[in-house]
């Protein structure tokens, strides 16, 4: 199984990738790493470059323009990066009729909790921001705190605080890590990931888990819920880079509703799912 | 290869859902013929970017409307095509009286032949790199060992599956996909350095 870290990803197996899916050879699951790493500029570039050397084989390239390859595409993805450009009408849609009867589950909230920064230097995070060690190689940074970058740099291990370095995830909203204790539990997580955060919510009757995984890099939400008779389409959709999956399932004789939410592959996503089991 | 699908359906339905990303996969993948189906209208290479650029834009924003009936290029050339001739017609250029009846007559004789006069703004410069890059992917083609260069022709030149390929190579489907990316690979080290000498 090809790694979905975007730093470890090697050249060889872009060029595989990408070649493959240029001939509509790829698997899903391969199309959606690609997509996944389609920002990183080498990339897109040797994206480009293969669609360049296709249209010179086949004799395709137009002598009326420049073979600055990238400038349209810079320029039409410049323009969509403006609000004013409306999505396809179909996400609102599809989004508005699916997530509507999840009570109380703001799937959009959820996705924005964490912003990834990537890889900081401690030394130069703001000081009243709250620095938390999750674990080796990932620091939270919390809002709104009176916490010193020393305290949390102390924490951080035994490098010194200025020259340490982590994937640093900075959270829109104070970490809050629920007591309550889980009924569910996940066997099957992508490699790399590790449980960030759980939050559970009391219903009437049940209750609602959230636990949210990251690599230090990438992240994303599962939420289980008890279904209580309710009729919730099920499907999958991707909302900017985030997959959104809903799927009720029978666990035992309880009927559930298990919502993920986040950057990961749809087969990551279903595995997950299907590995659910209670505690 | 389970769950196999052609890769613009997938990138389609993703820029439905609202990943530009996927959409600027597919720019970066159309653009060439987008450019050289709008140049043929358009003479300055500046409009044509622009023109490009626009319907490229409101192919987007149409996004909704491709329901999958027909090819996703197919579908995209009209949009250019269209997009094109209100240009013209906007700035006064050039009447244009045919109607873009179907995507069918995209690449066919009558309307293109009319425009095809018009259209060659190459510079010096373009034409250069052009040049270098077909000289030196065709040379760098030629040098490859016969089974990555085999296989590489028979999918660019040919137009065969891998499935195919690996029927006419006797070889395992596998080692047609390694082949090919190899091939892909030691061509784009050349256009790589070229490219990259150029800017």
């Amino acid at each position: 199984m090809y790694t979905l870290n975007k730093a470890k990803t090697s050249s060889l197996l872009i060029d595989d990738i990408v070649s493959a899916v240029m001939d509509d050879e790829a698997r899903d699951l391969e199309l959606q790493q690609l997509l996944r790493i389609s920002d990183d500029t080498a990339v897109r570039e040797r994206w480009t470059r293969y669609q360049l050397t296709r249209a010179i084989l086949q004799r395709d390239l137009p002598t009326c323009t420049s073979v600055s390859h990238l400038e349209l595409a810079d320029r039409v993805q410049s323009v969509l990066a403006d609000d004013t450009v409306p999505a396809p009408a179909s996400v609102l849609r599809w989004l508005s009729q699916w997530l509507q009867p999840i009570t109380g589950i703001a799937v959009a909230a959820s996705v924005a909790m964490v912003t990834i920064l990537g890889a900081y230097n401690i030394g130069l995070m703001d000081t009243y921001s709250t620095l938390t060690v999750h674990q080796e190689g990932i620091v939270l940074v919390e809002p709104n705190s009176n916490k010193n970058l020393q305290l949390a740099s102390s924490a951080f291990g035994t490098a010194p605080a200025p020259q340490a370095t982590a994937q640093v995830l900075r959270l829109n909203q104070p970490l809050v890590q629920s007591t309550a204790p889980l009924h569910w539990q996940v066997k099957s997580i992508p490699a790399g990931f590790s449980l960030l955060q759980q939050q559970v919510d009391e219903l009437d009757p049940g209750q609602r888990e959230n636990l949210i995984y990251s690599n230090g890099q990438i992240m994303f939400n599962l939420i289980i819920e008890p279904l209580l008779g309710r009729q919730i389409a099920e499907g999958h959709t991707t909302v900017g880079a985030d997959l959104v999956l809903g799927r009720s399932m029978q666990v035992g004789d309880q009927q559930l509703f298990v919502t993920v939410v986040g950057q990961l592959s749809l087969d990551d996503a279903e595995l997950m799912v299907a590995s659910l089991s209670p505690l | 290869m389970s769950s196999k699908q052609t890769a613009d359906t997938e990138l389609v339905k993703r820029a439905q859902a609202g990943d530009k990303r996927a959409f600027d996969l597919l720019v970066l993948k159309y653009q060439y013929k987008i450019i050289g189906l709008i140049g043929r209208y358009v003479k300055d290479s500046h409009e044509v970017m622009d023109v490009s650029q626009d319907a490229f834009i409101k192919a987007y924003r149409a996004l909704d409307n491709f329901r999958g009936e027909s090819q996703f290029y197919t579908w995209l050339y009209r949009i250019a095509i269209n997009t094109a001739k209100n240009y013209l017609l906007a700035k006064a250029r050039r009447p244009f009286d045919g109607d873009v009846a179907s995507s069918d007559n995209v690449g066919e004789h009558g309307q293109y032949d009319q425009v095809d006069m018009i259209a060659d703004s190459a510079t010096p410069a373009n034409l250069l790199v052009r040049d270098q890059l077909h000289e030196q992917i065709f040379a760098t083609l030629e040098k490859l060992p016969i089974d990555l260069k085999t296989a590489l022709t028979l999918r660019e030149f040919d137009g065969l599956t891998y499935e195919q390929i690996a029927e006419v190579m006797g070889c395992p489907v596998g080692t047609v996909r390694s082949r090919i990316f190899r091939a892909r690979a030691a061509i784009d080290k050349e256009v790589e350095r070229i490219l990259g000498h150029r800017s």
